[in-house]
């Protein structure tokens, strides 16, 4: 092998050495980035005892029906095994049509008067309803009035900029955990993406307890 | 005139490059998680650990192709590497297409880019065609490369 064919290997090991640590280096600093959004203020949007083994935070769309059916899902799941699961709800708005914040708003207000996940069952269930909707105002007040809230206080919520700030704060802790897209979950730290692969996830850890 | 020829071929493999480092960066810096989604939504590998394993090496594989191509080094076998590694892309699209998945874009540059099925599928055959260009017209492509430092 002649000199300058063992030096060209010799730069290309470099440029891979180079590339693989300039990656993870910047893959690492992201890391920290991402566990400080994770430590920032918390949610209210919690279930399940915080002792619980299996810890999700789940980043959804209320327009993205995969997203409800994990819902619906981890509800089911919940409701057998009380002690298992700790969850927490983030928003992860996706969709850019008139009707996209809307849902997002509803569920906000909703839990200033302490009904949130009565509002998220429903605005999951209803999705089929109100999701084609130009304004799905009207439906979402039905369900304001069915779950008991004060119409009055909803009105005044849904013009109130720190809600938009909220959503938008929980949309940033899923960019900075390098969400792309809903349903994704956090479970014991490692992240998973669509309602098969939770299943299978929460499945494995139940396996291994 | 011949300047200028050459010209057209450094510009092609150095756009080549860049198109695999952006599509490899994107993909790297997205949770692992995100690519075997996308690709498990192709349905052809049908089996978990071929899909983990794709979403571990196709990164790091377009990464330093596209390193390669820009810095001209290995380029013969990188021209080679386009052509494999977009015909592979065009066969998974090409049977999205066919069985109508129900894909709205391609994820190939993650939620950078977003392009419907059929114009990625247009855009890996111009792929392959760069790279038979850059494999054909290898030696019109050595100025502006490292390979040219390591000629005999």
């Amino acid at each position: 092998m002649n000199k300058k064919l063992i030096f060209k290997y010799f730069v290309t090991a470099l440029i891979l050495v180079i590339g693989v640590g300039t990656v993870q280096g910047v893959k690492l600093f992201r890391l920290k980035q991402k566990q400080t959004a994770l430590n920032g203020a918390p949610s209210s949007r919690k279930a399940g005892p915080e002792s619980a083994p299996i810890r999700i935070v789940e980043f959804i769309d209320y327009h993205c029906g995969p997203c409800g059916r994990g819902s619906k899902w981890l509800d089911d799941f919940m409701a057998r095994h009380p002690q298992k699961i700790a969850l927490e709800v983030e928003y992860f708005p996706l969709h850019k049509g008139p009707s996209g914040p809307i849902s997002f708003q509803f569920a906000e207000c909703a839990l200033r008067q302490g009904k949130f996940w009565e509002a998220h069952r429903l605005i999951f269930e209803r999705q089929y309803q109100w999701v084609s909707m130009l304004d799905p105002a009207p439906l979402f007040r039905l369900i304001a009035q069915e779950i008991g809230l004060d119409l009055n206080r909803l009105d005044a919520c849904l013009k109130d900029e720190s809600i938009k700030k909220e959503i938008s704060r929980s949309k940033f802790k899923g960019d900075a955990l390098g969400v792309k897209a809903t349903p994704t979950y956090v479970i014991n730290g490692s992240v998973v993406v669509g309602t098969a692969e939770l299943e299978k996830k929460i499945y494995q850890i139940m396996e291994t307890r | 005139m011949k300047a200028l020829n050459t010209k057209k071929y450094i510009v092609l493999r150095i756009l080549v490059g860049v198109v695999f480092i952006v599509s490899g960066l994107e993909k790297l810096f997205s949770s692992t998680e995100n690519i075997i989604y996308v690709i498990q939504s192709y349905q052809v590998l049908h089996h978990a650990f071929l899909e983990q394993l794709a979403a571990l090496i196709l990164p790091w594989f377009e990464l330093f192709l596209g390193v390669f191509l820009v810095l001209g080094l290995w380029r013969k076998q990188s021209a080679l590497a386009v052509m494999g590694l977009s015909a592979m892309f065009a066969v998974a699209v090409g049977q999205a297409l066919l069985r109508k998945l129900p894909l709205s874009n391609c994820g190939c540059f993650g939620e950078l880019l977003h392009f419907p099925l059929y114009v990625t599928f247009i855009l890996d055959l111009i792929l392959i065609s760069s790279g038979w260009v850059l494999y054909t017209r290898s030696q019109d492509t050595m100025p502006l490369s490292l390979d040219k430092l390591f000629e005999d």
